[in-house]
């Protein structure tokens, strides 16, 4: 049967965030920004539901115009993309048979 | 990309997707490192060798401690002019060589502390300072292998135990005889070339390839 898959993350620039954070420690707000090619304002709101949700987490090192918004996955946002991927391959069961 | 719905084929495409870039990205730069220590050690043993054959007088081994002082302040201006070229992620992988480099280079430092200590103290002889050269000769491989293990490359992890090889037969000959002869030093520009300059270049080649 088919899960209903995490409508928080069945979004293509929230998706791609969380698929670029799941292989590293940490990632800095332009570094996502290059490999999303998404824009600023759009890629600060998507990275503030995360953060509202307790996906990610976001710190600011560094202060004036050196300053960088450094996003880390936390352990919620882990559970929840094992959960979404383990809801995905749901839609994929039967293709082997 | 946009906050745009994606079907589930897209979803599962863009994760992997987004995965596989990041990890393959996540080595760029790294070869740079091994490549500062390796032609430094190679040029300085070789530097040292040809001096000392030139002026037929020993002593000119103590240019081997220049090394840690040129090679950390031109590896901190690599690694200065990599992040701003570069603006990478941090990742769990290059965590973990760091923190192995991290030890072994403290090992060298502590042997390197505690012979400044006995020739302070004129605690033993001057000849203690030759197990830096052993140390030398070991740890680079063992460092090299265990960065191999981490990042899956085989042809690294090949150099870096080539490297200890090296280093073995040195061990066993300093065991045996208690002596450094000048021509060790064309066995540690060997050392270092296998142990550290080819996988410097490896690493580089393979994160260009990817970036390609």
């Amino acid at each position: 049967m088919m899960q209903e898959l995490d409508p928080l993350l069945h979004s293509q620039l929230r998706l791609a965030v969380m698929s670029i954070l799941l292989g590293v420690e940490q990632a800095d707000f332009v570094y996502l920004k290059e490999k999303t090619e998404s824009t600023a304002g759009n890629l600060s709101v998507q990275l503030e539901k995360l953060a509202a949700a307790g996906y990610i987490s976001k710190e600011t090192d560094g202060s004036g115009a050196k300053a960088r918004t450094i996003c880390r996955m936390t352990d919620t946002g882990r559970a929840a993309m094992q959960a979404y991927v383990d809801a995905l391959k749901t839609y994929f069961t039967g293709l082997n048979q | 990309m946009e906050e745009k719905r994606i079907n589930e084929q897209e979803s599962l495409a863009l994760i992997t997707r987004m995965i596989s870039q990041t990890k393959q990205e996540s080595a760029i730069g790294s070869g740079n490192v091994f490549l500062v220590w390796g032609y430094l050690c190679t040029f300085m043993s070789l530097a040292v060798f040809a001096i000392t054959l030139v002026t037929k007088g020993g002593g000119w081994g103590w240019l081997y401690l220049a090394i840690p002082l040129l090679g950390f302040a031109i590896a901190a201006i690599v690694a200065r002019r990599t992040s701003k070229k570069y603006n990478g992620p941090t990742t769990y992988q290059g965590k973990s060589i760091n923190a192995i480099w991290g030890v072994l280079s403290s090992l060298f430092g502590a042997y390197a502390g505690i012979c400044l200590v006995s020739t302070i103290f004129n605690w033993g002889d001057a000849h203690v300072w030759s197990g830096m050269f052993l140390l030398g000769l070991l740890l680079p491989g063992i460092g090299t292998y265990a960065t191999g293990v981490i990042l899956k490359e085989g042809q690294v992890q090949s150099c870096g135990l080539t490297g200890c090889i090296i280093g073995l037969f040195f061990l066993r000959e300093f065991c045996n005889s208690s002596a450094i002869s000048p021509s060790w030093c064309l066995g540690m520009a060997l050392a270092m070339v296998i142990s550290l300059v080819i996988p410097g270049h490896i690493l580089n080649a393979k994160a260009k390839q990817a970036n390609s």
